[in-house]
């Protein structure tokens, strides 16, 4: 396609390319200067009227009134419904769906991204890993492309259900958010855009490590970039929904819309997504290969999806190490906007759906860890370890009993009597915040530790202080997990909001074990004398499983967390300002939640499951060129359709 | 397999099988020693119980099958949840441990290659091999395995008449204010007005500890110790809050034992130690009656104090409470 | 072919997996306890722009009464009496018994009784009454207590301005004896123990105004007619925030005597020797228990009341225990059946003692100490009666005509005011 010669021709086409992209990219800011020019024009016109804010309640207390207020929705007129169908579950499944694949779309530029780099990095030294990884991130995005135009579609389903089902809440909201709306809107198109040029440039543009090669992962910057931005823009409604900023308190709008994106849960919100999708971009690429792990017919294609399923899913961990503090960040910050909707979600109405993200968690700890000894599988020499994988499951399992045990129970009266409280004077430690520190922090101790053993797995340490690193690997990973017990013991003794403090240390215990443990390790890995090569493909069937299980856990604590999320609010709309007027107004109890979850989660791998199959199918009995120009036809002709 | 071996296994076979009951009788509160000794009774037991499983499979070489040590290990963590740790839990919770472990010991099975080919060998020739022994196992599972189902099925068809299974969300989330003799209160907000340091100012939280343990009941004390006298004279005396939550404050005062749920344990950490003082204040004021709607089924004795105690005495009566067991309100600053 | 097969197969099998795994978690969620979150029901806004005339109306109704059937309450031989205190002194039914106040009676709910005026007409006339001017000169600097001015122009008006100063003007024969009528025995209504905000003076007010007749609602204009402010936008500036905290109307042990009889209002109707807000009482006897008591249960109406099976005290503290607990046990000689039935649900054990450990404390030295003296209507007669005689007996003549006087004047406004209907026994 192009067909440039020349070093000098190249890099002028590279910069030339750029410099129109980054043009692009200033496209949808020309309609909100237009709208803020009009609206100063207004604000010239008449007498502005003033009120106070909702939240920003020191700076600028008082704002010019620029919209009409939230008012009070009406029911049946203000709502639309299927008969008694709850109108709301409707709007969660095709929300929830939009979701899946808009994060899914997001996530996985980002490791298209690094892997990208790796490859580039790669070349110089090895050709062949270069090309690996550059070929890994090549298929990854082939994925992501049919899911693109699947989110379009699913994001324009959601917009008519809104308009179908919640019409008045929708013209309330789209009122506050419509410059962004537009924005968000314009930034699609040019998503659109840099990911076609992204994808379909990949092959032409890719010149090892020149010049064409670096201006291509320019391009996927640029495409991260857009999609957060995207991704922040819908998080501020979100968010907006639940702590509203810049409105006053009758829900108008006080004419600043950066007070109404910058609402207070906006951060840590933004920044729990972006790694919650990042995980989750890990589990369902590891699932991708996986599956065709587990479909595989050659040794070397086995040994391929093998491999790739390993990357996914240890790009997709690295993403959940920091997800617990970020999620502790924004609870946090949910308690100092409000303490009551702390208290719901921790201890109230929907204490119980923690009780079921906890088993996620665990759940993802324990597959993690599992799928690494299963891995250790197709390492020689991993033998010498067998014996320890006991001992980690062991204290993998206390340390899930303790991070599970609720701090409310369920109890007959005869079991409250004979218990002599509502509290256990033993388990009853372990309901609360100290307990759950310590068991978080040690569960993913002992998943660094799984790594760290699997990293050493088919070596034989050769460096000369081998015995004293493996002494001071032992230290820190003791220490830091008697540091880590200590405090939690401790914790029992101080006041809440000391031992808040207390899980700065713990953290710090976890990631030094993280960070200074696995540098040493790779250190004393240097020049280690391989007992044999790792043998990609020869993975047991339940290291696959396993990762399937990974995928579905990540799916369901996304539908989990945002059934928490969103039922926080309770009856509100928009907390405290517009309310649900529907009969759908109440919170559904957990199992419902649960059902309509794993149906969600069911229908999302359906369509991926989907997806993969079809790309097994063309991979079968075609070159494999051909199907990739096949399957790239396909999808270049449904995208366009379903953007818009 | 030399006799001495065999007679060694079966010797700590049958300990381990007389073990548990020991335990259950111990655990049961029975017998002539006190609770410290039943405690190193049981962590006695423990130990010796892992100790010997060590010996027969390690050091004597006695490795039991997988597929045996699955279901023993099961066993020994349903006696360890239901029998040695007491007070007996709930089944709510024993369910749960149990699933984790139920999980987790088939991960032990399948942890490496070796020990699943183990585990799943004699299932594999059960279910394949076509001689006598696989055929009489084979049939006698496909027989116990609908018989267990249909058992349980029976089971949980078979009417009963146990209480119902009663949730208490024990710290629902309190309102956003109340109104306290006609004073509003917001309890996001509200401090104690007693938290007074020496200097007569607010005192943070955590830093009444160094009143801890003094005794204020002596005469010339500070500020923050006169208040705790008076919180005391509320809780012994004017309110006679010790009748219910007791003389410790662990909630085993004299009438507690009438009460369903029973009263709140204040010496437990899981009470006031979680709360704000402004959530103990909203519960000592409004008491069970004005217990919000996700507190089903609203089960509290507690009377609204507001109706027998100043404001003042509220307070005071709190700030007696932290200082008495020694726990620090929630903060969220 | 085959290899088709193959990822199918593959497809199925991972789809199985998944659908365990989904329906363990389901099952999970179900076998957790299920709260369902109802949303509330919508909140009563208290905005007085939003409240309707009839919503203010029933709200002033149940201020009164504390229930919405006062006279199913009154049925059953309890009395209806809400946060207001109102029917303690005034009389809005006839099966009522409270004389002490200007009856607040409806036509509508008495038809019988073919009542004249309704209060909300005779609201009107209050004002222009040659006395309110009167009024209006004496407190020209502001009531003392309150510190209004009397300035009602409107029978509405009139009605919100008796509520925040009852003593701006007093219905004549209805004035605390001795003081000619110009302070009234009722308490300031936005203050302790009372303590209603402006809204619930407002919706009492409407309660008044719509009784009759619901045409008649004004009370919101009035108000703010009256304050020259809005209503809505003020909130509670005057009220709750110079209170003290006034602790919930229940006497308790930790209280002084003091406290207890300005919660129990008992200084209302009682003069009390030792408690400086008891001075001026003049309904109920003067209570000098440690006098008075001892006689009572040796009287001869006493023992009466003892074979009756009414009263059964032995000692002088049983007897002020059974006075207050159960007033109508036994009525001192010369008084009616008036005192409020409610205390036995307002005394704590400990507060009641200390009430009574004071009360039995008083005698006749200790009332003369206060410069107090018996009313007119006790048996006993007053005490300072000897030594009145000794010093200015011209002067105790003048005083006990007066006394009589005032009497007299009393009962004849009172039968006025009885007599507005016909048909009373």
């Amino acid at each position: 396609m192009l067909n440039l010669s020349g070093e000098k021709k190249k890099k002028v086409g590279a910069w030339l390319l750029l410099s129109m992209i980054g043009m692009l990219v200033l496209l949808p800011f020309a309609p909100a200067v237009v709208m803020a020019a009009e609206e100063a024009a207004v604000e010239e016109a008449k007498e502005p009227e003033k009120a106070k804010d909702v939240f920003y309640k020191e700076e600028g207390e008082f704002g010019i009134v620029s919209g009409p207020p939230a008012g009070e929705l009406v029911y049946p007129d203000d709502y639309g419904s299927y008969g008694d169908f709850q109108s709301r579950t409707i709007i969660w499944i095709s929300n929830q769906q939009h979701l899946y694949f808009g994060s899914f779309v997001l996530a996985v530029p980002m490791f298209v991204w690094v892997m990208e780099l790796i490859g580039i990095l790669q070349y110089e030294k090895n050709p062949k890993v270069g090309k690996k990884f550059d070929d890994l991130a090549h298929e990854m995005m082939k994925i992501s492309l049919t899911a693109y135009s699947v989110t379009a579609i699913l994001g324009g389903i959601l917009i008519f259900s809104f308009l179908a089902l919640y019409p008045g809440f929708f013209r309330y909201l789209s009122g506050i958010f419509k410059p962004v709306m537009h924005i968000y809107a314009l930034l699609f198109i040019l998503e659109s855009g840099v990911l076609y040029v992204y994808y379909y440039g990949w092959d032409s543009m890719n010149d090892g490590n020149g010049d064409w090669k670096w201006s291509h992962l320019s391009l996927g910057t640029i495409l991260n970039a857009v999609g957060i931005v995207l991704m922040v823009m819908a998080n501020t409604w979100v968010s907006f929904m639940m702590s509203p900023a810049g409105v006053d308190a009758e829900g108008r709008f006080l004419g600043d819309i950066w007070k109404v994106m910058h609402n207070p849960l906006m951060v840590p919100v933004v920044v729990h997504r972006i790694l919650g999708n990042a995980a989750f971009g890990g589990g369902v690429v590891a699932a991708y290969a996986s599956f065709k792990f587990l479909s595989a017919k050659t040794l070397e294609e086995k040994a391929h999806y093998d491999w790739m399923s390993y990357i996914a899913m240890f790009m997709g961990i690295l993403a959940l190490i920091p997800l617990p503090f970020a999620g502790y960040w924004l609870m946090r910050e949910i308690y100092a906007y409000r303490q009551q909707m702390g208290i719901t979600l921790m201890g109230g109405l929907l204490a119980w759906v923690f009780i079921m993200q906890a088993t996620m968690i665990a759940t993802l700890f324990i597959t993690v860890n599992y799928y690494l000894f299963q891995a250790m599988g197709r390492m020689p020499g991993s033998e010498r370890y067998y014996k320890y994988f006991k001992v980690l499951l062991a204290i993998l399992v206390v340390a899930t009993i303790a991070w599970l045990t609720p701090h409310t129970l369920v109890m007959t009266p005869a079991e409250l009597k004979a218990m002599g409280g509502a509290q256990h004077p033993v388990v009853g430690n372990y309901g609360v915040m100290s307990a759950k520190n310590t068991a978080i922090n040690t569960m993913i101790t002992t998943t660094v530790v799984s790594f760290i053993i699997y990293q050493r797995s088919n070596f034989k340490l050769t460096v000369p202080w081998a015995w004293k690193g493996n002494i001071f690997l032992a230290m820190l990973i003791l220490g830091a997990e008697v540091n880590i017990l200590f405090l939690g013991v401790y914790g029992y003794f101080i006041p809440a909001n000391v031992r808040i403090g207390l899980s700065v240390p713990q953290v710090a215990s976890t990631l030094s074990v993280l960070f200074i443990g696995v540098a040493v390790n790779t250190k004393m890995l240097k020049g280690a004398e391989s007992i044999g090569e790792i043998r990609w493909g020869k993975m047991s069937v339940r290291g696959a499983y396993a990762l399937f299980m990974l995928a579905v856990a990540f799916t369901w604590t996304m539908a989990v967390m945002g059934y928490l999320r969103s039922s926080v609010r309770l009856h509100w709309h928009v907390n405290e300002i517009l309310r649900d007027n529907s009969p759908w107004a109440f919170t559904n109890p957990l199992g419902y939640a649960g059902n309509i979850n794993s149906l969600n989660v069911l229908l999302f791998w359906t369509m991926l499951l989907f997806v993969f199959w079809l790309s097994a199918l063309a991979g079968a009995g075609k070159k494999k060129v051909e199907a990739e120009e096949a399957a790239a036809a396909a999808v270049g002709k449904a995208v366009p359709a379903g953007s818009h | 397999m030399s006799k001495f071996k065999i007679k060694a296994f079966f010797a700590q076979l049958l300990a381990l099988i007389l073990a548990a009951p020991m335990i259950a009788w111990a655990g049961g509160g029975g017998g002539p020693f006190d609770a410290g000794t039943f405690s190193a009774i049981k962590v006695g037991l423990v130990v010796f119980a892992i100790f010997s499983a060590w010996l027969i499979k390690d050091k004597m070489g006695l490795p039991l099958p997988k597929l045996i040590q699955a279901p023993l290990l099961w066993i020994i963590c349903y006696i360890g949840f239901r029998v040695i740790l007491q007070p007996p839990i709930p089944f709510s919770l024993l369910a749960m441990y149990m699933g984790v472990c139920t999980v987790c010991i088939f991960l032990y099975c399948s942890l490496t290659r070796p020990s699943w080919e183990e585990f799943s060998h004699p299932i594999a020739v059960m279910l394949r091999e076509d001689h006598a022994t696989a055929k009489m196992s084979r049939y006698a599972t496909f027989l116990i395995i609908p018989g267990l189902i249909a058992a349980q099925t029976y089971n949980q068809m078979l009417p009963k008449f146990g209480e119902p299974i009663e949730l208490r969300t024990v710290h629902p989330a309190p309102p956003a204010s109340i109104n306290v003799h006609k004073k509003l209160v917001t309890l996001q907000t509200a401090e104690n007005p007693f938290r007074i340091g020496d200097d007569g100012n607010y005192l943070k939280v955590g830093d009444e500890q160094k009143y801890f343990g003094g005794n204020a009941w002596t005469g010339d004390v500070p500020k923050f110790l006169q208040e705790v006298q008076q919180g005391g004279v509320v809780f012994f005396g004017t309110a006679g809050c010790f009748f219910c939550h007791g003389d410790n404050l662990d909630g085993k005062g004299p009438f507690s034992f009438a009460f369903n749920p029973i009263p709140a344990n204040f010496a437990d950490p899981g009470t006031i130690s979680q709360l704000q003082e402004t959530f103990v204040f909203w519960r000592v004021a409004k008491g069970g009656p004005d217990l919000s709607r996700e507190a089903f089924p609203w089960a509290s004795a507690m009377p609204p104090w507001e109706k027998h105690l100043t404001t003042n005495e509220i307070w005071k009566v709190i700030i007696f409470e932290y200082w008495h067991t020694g726990f620090f309100p929630r903060t969220w600053g | 072919m085959a290899k088709k097969k193959g990822s199918g197969v593959i497809v199925v099998k991972v789809a199985l997996w998944y659908i365990t795994i989904l329906s363990i978690f389901a099952a999970y969620t179900n076998w957790l306890p299920q709260i369902r979150g109802d949303a509330p029901e919508a909140a009563e806004a208290i905005d007085v722009s939003a409240i309707t005339p009839e919503g203010l109306q029933e709200m002033g109704g149940m201020i009164i009464f504390g229930t919405d059937d006062p006279l199913g309450t009154l049925a059953r031989g309890e009395g209806p009496i809400g946060k207001g205190q109102c029917p303690l002194c005034h009389r809005f039914f006839m099966e009522q018994k409270a004389d002490r106040c200007p009856n607040l009676i409806a036509l509508k709910t008495e038809p019988q009784l073919l009542l004249q005026v309704s209060e909300e007409e005779r609201s009107h006339e209050r004002v222009k009454e040659p006395r309110y001017e009167e009024f209006k000169k004496l407190h020209a600097d502001g009531e003392k207590n309150s510190g209004h001015v009397p300035h009602a122009e409107t029978g509405g008006q009139y009605l919100i301005e008796s509520e925040y100063c009852p003593n701006c003007f007093v219905v004549e024969g209805f004035g605390l004896k001795g003081t000619n009528d110009t302070e009234s025995p009722m308490p300031i209504i936005n203050k302790p123990p009372i303590l209603l905000v402006d809204t619930e003076i407002v919706a009492v007010v409407s309660f008044l105004q719509m009784r009759d007749d619901p045409t008649k609602w004004t009370a919101k204009d009035d108000w703010e007619a009256y304050f020259g402010k809005d209503l809505a936008s003020e909130g509670g500036d005057e009220a709750p925030a110079e209170v003290k905290p006034a602790g919930p109307p229940v006497a308790l042990g930790s209280e002084t005597p003091e406290e207890i009889v300005t919660k129990m209002t008992c200084y209302a109707c009682h003069k009390i020797p030792g408690i400086s807000v008891a001075k001026t009482g003049a309904i109920g006897p003067l209570l000098i228990e440690g006098t008075n008591a001892p006689n009572r249960i040796k009287s001869p109406e006493y023992k009466a009341a003892m074979k009756a099976g009414t009263a059964h005290a032995t000692t002088a503290r049983e007897y002020i225990i059974e006075s207050i607990m159960d007033p109508g046990a036994f009525i001192v000689p010369g008084f009616a059946d008036d005192m409020m039935k409610d205390f036995k649900h307002k005394f704590t054990v400990s507060g009641l003692d200390v009430l009574v450990d004071h009360l039995i404390a008083q005698d006749e030295a200790a009332a003369l100490a206060d410069g107090l003296d018996r009313l007119a209507n006790e048996k006993e007669g007053p005490i300072k009666k000897p030594e009145a005689k000794v010093e200015t007996g011209e002067a105790f003549a003048k005083n006990q005509s007066k006394t009589n006087e005032m009497t007299i004047q009393v009962s004849n406004k009172k039968l006025i005011e009885n007599s507005t209907f016909i048909g009373l026994n």
